[in-house]
């Protein structure tokens, strides 16, 4: 189902360009045109650019744009690093917390009359997951390396023939539950929106649906970066 | 609904370009001040301990002397107690002997005051009876 207004994709249609009207677009333009695509940049912008205002000058005794971002960003570390250690934390803190600011607000600006969430497109979702999902094997590979082959062979060596094919179907199931959790719930999410949109016209969706919608972009964000911080600490630890 | 295209590796590349930007605009700084201030905060606390164990060593100070004082103030209250209770004995046994000496006085006084009386006694008493014989016999003696 198509978003009723669009603005960004209206005033790309105002200036001649090709704005697919289904979920995606057929021709390259088409898909660099796709309302999940603009929307993804629009919010890769606000966020570079609400940070830059917002933070200012850094001092020792923090403003309030200071301290705001203080708590997010030292929040974020003090999770990472009582999950992963000082160590990754430091390594791995620019990724993980940009798809912690990233989901949250791209959750989130689908319940404002006019945009979109990016995250309801898988092509988002998968692309964050491989992400995740690469570097949790570099990372396995990186501690223990050749030996990083003991994660998928379980406790006994009889259960060789057993364990293997789970722990590789649930390692790349990984690819599809952290990607469909988020795309389904979005989806899920703006597709009940635009329905109320529709129905109950575009200024007014019903509030509890919209306490709901607050309530799910915030608990998806944090599934998802609770996830890659799981992926990642299991990935340094020993094998069984 | 699910259709996966190019825009697939451009997503990764959005994610990949927005993790270098925040990371510069916004982690770096960030984590930056807050190193900065957990630095800070614990050379303050390593400050703050130095200023208390000075202040513990300056109370012990305080109270050693204070003992000390103490000590010297009681050594001097019993002295001085020691020499009043020595000048009053001195004194008391000063005024008893003083006392027993006009007691003494006083005593051989009235003993040659009695004396003296027995013997005027005496005398009158000799003259007495030779009265009474004579009045009882009629006739002088």
């Amino acid at each position: 189902m198509e978003h009723p207004i669009l603005f960004i994709s209206l005033i790309l249609e105002g200036l001649g360009l090709p704005v697919p009207h289904g979920f995606v677009g057929h021709t390259f333009l088409e898909q660099l045109c796709a309302p999940y695509m603009t929307y993804t940049w629009l919010v890769m912008a606000f966020l570079i650019i609400v940070s830059k205002l917002t933070l200012g000058n850094l001092e020792m005794i923090p403003g309030k744009g200071q301290n705001f971002w203080e708590i997010v960003v030292g929040g974020m570390d003090n999770f990472f690093v009582d999950n992963m250690g000082r160590e990754m934390t430091d390594q791995f803190f620019p990724m993980i917390a940009t798809f912690g600011l990233y989901i949250a607000v791209a959750n989130l600006i689908g319940l404002i009359p006019g945009f979109m969430s990016p995250t309801s497109s898988i092509n988002t979702t998968l692309a964050l997951t491989i992400i995740v999902w690469v570097t949790h094997h570099f990372i396995g590979f990186r501690a223990h390396g050749i030996k990083y082959y003991k994660h998928f062979m379980g406790p006994m060596w009889w259960l060789v023939p057993l364990m293997l094919p789970i722990e590789l179907i649930s390692n790349f199931a990984r690819l599809l539950s952290l990607s469909i959790r988020l795309f389904g719930n979005i989806m899920a999410k703006e597709t009940l929106l635009g329905i109320l949109f529709m129905l109950a016209g575009f200024a007014f969706a019903p509030l509890p649906i919209m306490v709901l919608g607050v309530l799910v972009s915030l608990v998806q964000a944090m599934v998802f970066v609770l996830l890659t911080v799981v992926y990642f600490a299991q990935a340094a630890e020993h094998a069984h | 609904m699910i259709d996966m295209d190019i825009t697939l590796v451009i997503q990764i590349i959005n994610m990949i370009v927005l993790m270098f930007f925040l990371n510069s605009v916004l982690y770096k700084p960030v984590r930056e001040v807050l190193k900065k201030r957990a630095e800070k905060l614990a050379g303050m606390q390593g400050e703050i301990s130095k200023f208390e164990k000075n202040a513990q060593l300056r109370q012990e100070e305080v109270d050693a002397k204070m003992a000390k004082a103490s000590g010297k103030a009681k050594a001097a209250l019993d002295s001085a107690r020691a020499d009043a209770q020595a000048a009053g004995a001195e004194k008391l046994a000063d005024i008893k002997a003083k006392a027993d000496a006009e007691k003494e006085k006083q005593m051989a006084d009235i003993k040659a005051q009695l004396a003296g009386a027995t013997s005027q006694l005496q005398g009158s008493l000799n003259d007495f009876a030779t009265q009474m014989a004579s009045k009882i016999l009629g006739r002088s003696l």
